[in-house]
């Protein structure tokens, strides 16, 4: 799981430029999947039959978007200008390696004598070590995308820190689903959807929902932990087990789903947590509102320090919520 | 009456068409182009959708590939939400209007059909005290003054619902009379461009191997943009999203934040606050314009906006360009923009839809 995490997070994909990492992700889900295409939006939506007679539609999302930045104008000394995509902490970006999808690398730094507590995005350069405008101008241009350079750093045996964790996680534990699908296979029809421009505002996944028309629906998305020091009160912690989603800011997970992935887990004897999010939207709403509306709900990644450059996650949860997915698509009982 | 050029932006500038009280627009707009489209309808939102059928070589009449053209067409203003026993209009804003441009400024007030002239007052400088004069004045603060001396007076014209928008007339000034400014520009140009694509692609018999809509829709200044209902039911292929960017090339403005600039050609986006235009169309577009000796620039930024994020989410997933034009004091009375870049967005429009393969 972690050698796939890591072929994830080191293909860029920022909001609105994910088709390397689609490329990416299709290399594993074509050769076990029924059907994989792109639809107009870019989202990747693989479809693995299944073999019921009544087959109902499930259709399980993350996100394969990252936050990152768009070039916006060239000083006359070469740095560039810059706005984010997405939710970006400059706080947490500030002095870091930039990638560019042309593989061009930078700095990314404030303006000299800017307090931190001013480092908002016109107060931030990328330098990428050009002599000049034009030299600049030779390796990037106005509306070029870029992302904090990728990073998977293993802590101990089960703790794993870098980025883009958000969501490459999700899609990480999507592919391994497909995966343990082929070795015992679905009654009912899966759609895994790999959903674009989550970042900048849930706009992907509510067309490739429109499209599927899906019975029901499980997300998979970072969400944040209340077990680091000045943390708000949150019941949620690395290493306490996947997080069903009971709601985030943008979304009341469906409650009959939510129920029968408890009881699946209780069941089981899987150590699972009640996700309570207060500040955060994800794919679960947008799908949720598709169409005439779906039964959805999500499984979530305790995970510190999200949308920096160190989101810190336990892999013994990640593996939980990979089971307590397959317990529930080979339930009968979806909800 | 058909209108051209700089007499059709004038003419349609001068309709009365606060979000949501577009009927005056909606008219013009229709009679404008009903010579030069295949078939149009109104839809349940107020919309103008307009219809020319493919006939080009590729063209499958069986199933269709549809390209969607999309503008707004309404403006920012005002809606009267009391009347006072004195006769005294009080109201909110409906757009994005920044409360300082309203003072003393010119009005009209009515529903379309009716408008009134008023005028925007609130407490005379000379009886604020030093702190008020220090405070910014909210709208709430302001009244609107159509000269009635009574609420009944004023219920003659007015009621509570009716809508204002700035009064300023369409004029061209500066050197060569390069520059016009009046209210509306923010919609009016890109509708004005789009009749005149129409009309271009009529005269000079252009057979597209698609079906082109065009839709020129409501509530563009307003969150929940009525644009969504028109790409929900056109379901395009492909959509063209024409509106205006706002041009911050004041004195005092750095470079590398004023997004774009009057006279620098037709403002193309590659993302905005709520849409990030597709990139191999985009560089298609440059490339189109390039060939065509149109002028181009990159909106540096990404600004808000409504239009192109409520295309695509109400197609359920399009891909889109962004065809701006620069336009400075946004949602002002007194909006400017250069007369070659209307030029340059109308011929770019041209130009580039011949060249779409859908």
């Amino acid at each position: 799981m972690l050698t796939k995490l890591k072929h994830l997070v080191n293909v860029s994909g920022v909001s609105g430029r994910e088709a390397a990492i689609a490329a990416k992700i299709s290399e594993y889900m074509t050769p076990i999947c029924d059907k994989v295409y792109t639809d107009a939006m870019g989202s990747l939506i693989a479809y693995k039959k299944g073999t019921g007679e009544k087959r109902r539609k499930i259709m399980l999302v993350a996100h394969m978007d990252e936050i990152g930045f768009v070039v916006t104008h060239i000083e006359k000394n070469g740095m560039l200008r810059l706005a984010p995509i997405g939710g970006i902490h400059f706080s947490a970006s500030a002095f870091s390696e930039v990638v560019f999808e042309n593989g061009q690398r930078g700095v990314l730094v404030p303006e000299t004598g800017v307090k931190p507590n001013d480092w908002t995005y016109d107060k931030m350069v990328v330098d990428i070590g050009a002599k000049d405008a034009r030299d600049a101008e030779k390796r990037v241009a106005i509306g070029d995308f870029f992302s904090v350079a990728p990073n998977v750093i293993k802590l101990s045996a089960r703790r794993i820190a870098g980025r883009p964790i958000d969501d490459r996680i999700g899609c990480t534990i999507m592919i391994e689903i497909a995966e343990r699908l082929q070795e015992e296979p679905c009654a009912d029809d899966v759609y895994f959807v790999f959903s674009v421009q989550e970042e900048v505002g849930v706009r992907g996944a509510g067309p490739a929902a429109e499209q599927i028309c899906p019975d029901y629906c499980i997300n998979f998305d970072v969400t944040g932990t209340g077990d680091t020091i000045g943390a708000k009160p949150m019941a949620c912690e690395l290493g306490g087990g996947a997080a069903i989603k009971v709601k985030d800011s943008s979304v009341l997970c469906h409650k009959g789903v939510t129920d029968r992935l408890v009881k699946l887990a209780k069941e089981k004897g899987y150590k699972y947590q009640m996700e309570i999010l207060t500040a955060g939207g994800t794919d679960t709403s947008a799908v949720q509102k598709s169409g005439t509306g779906v039964k959805a709900g999500a499984i979530s990644i305790p995970t510190r320090y999200i949308h920096s450059g160190v989101e810190m996650f336990d892999l013994g949860d990640t593996r939980l919520c990979v089971e307590i997915t397959l317990l529930y698509l080979h339930s009968d009982k979806k909800e | 009456m058909k209108y051209y050029g700089l007499e059709l932006i004038e003419q349609l500038c001068r309709e009365f068409g606060p979000s949501g009280c577009c009927d005056p627009v909606r008219e013009a707009l229709v009679e404008q182009i009903t010579d030069a489209i295949d078939d149009y309808f109104v839809d349940r939102v107020g919309n103008v959708v307009a219809k020319v059928c493919g006939s080009g070589e590729g063209y499958n009449a069986k199933n269709p590939k549809k390209v969607l053209v999309c503008t707004g067409m309404d403006e920012v203003g005002m809606i009267i939400n009391r009347v006072s026993d004195k006769g005294h209009l009080k109201f909110s804003l409906v757009g994005d209007i920044d409360a300082r441009c309203l003072g003393g400024k010119s009005l009209l007030v009515g529903d379309g059909n009716r408008a009134v002239k008023g005028i925007v007052a609130s407490k005379a400088i000379h009886l604020q005290s030093p702190e008020e004069r220090r405070k910014l004045t909210p709208a709430r603060k302001m009244y609107i003054d159509i000269g009635a001396e009574s609420a009944d007076e004023a219920k003659e014209y007015v009621d509570v619902g009716s809508m204002a928008t700035f009064d300023t007339p369409f004029e061209c000034f500066g050197e060569q009379k390069a520059f016009m400014r009046a209210k509306a520009l923010e919609s009016r140009l890109g509708c004005a461009a789009i009749i005149e694509l129409l009309r271009m692609l009529k005269s000079g018999r252009v057979k597209l191997p698609y079906d082109l809509y065009v839709a020129f829709t409501d509530c563009s200044q307003l969150t929940f943009s009525a644009a969504r209902v028109a790409a929900a039911r056109v379901k395009p292929d492909f959509a063209m999203i024409v509106e205006a960017r706002e041009a911050l090339d004041y004195p005092g403005v750095a470079e590398s934040t004023r997004l774009c600039a009057l006279g620098q050609g037709v403002a193309i986006a590659f993302a905005d606050g709520c849409a990030i235009y597709h990139k191999e169309h985009t560089a298609e577009l440059r490339a189109c314009a390039q060939k065509n000796g149109i002028a181009v620039q990159a909106v540096c930024g990404t600004p808000r906006a409504q239009l192109g994020g409520s295309v695509q989410q109400g197609a359920h997933g399009v891909r889109m360009v962004s065809l701006g034009y620069p336009v400075r004091n946004l949602h002002t009375p007194v909006q400017v923009a250069k007369v070659s870049d209307y030029y340059a967005v109308r011929d770019l429009l041209f130009s580039y839809v011949k060249e779409i393969k859908e």
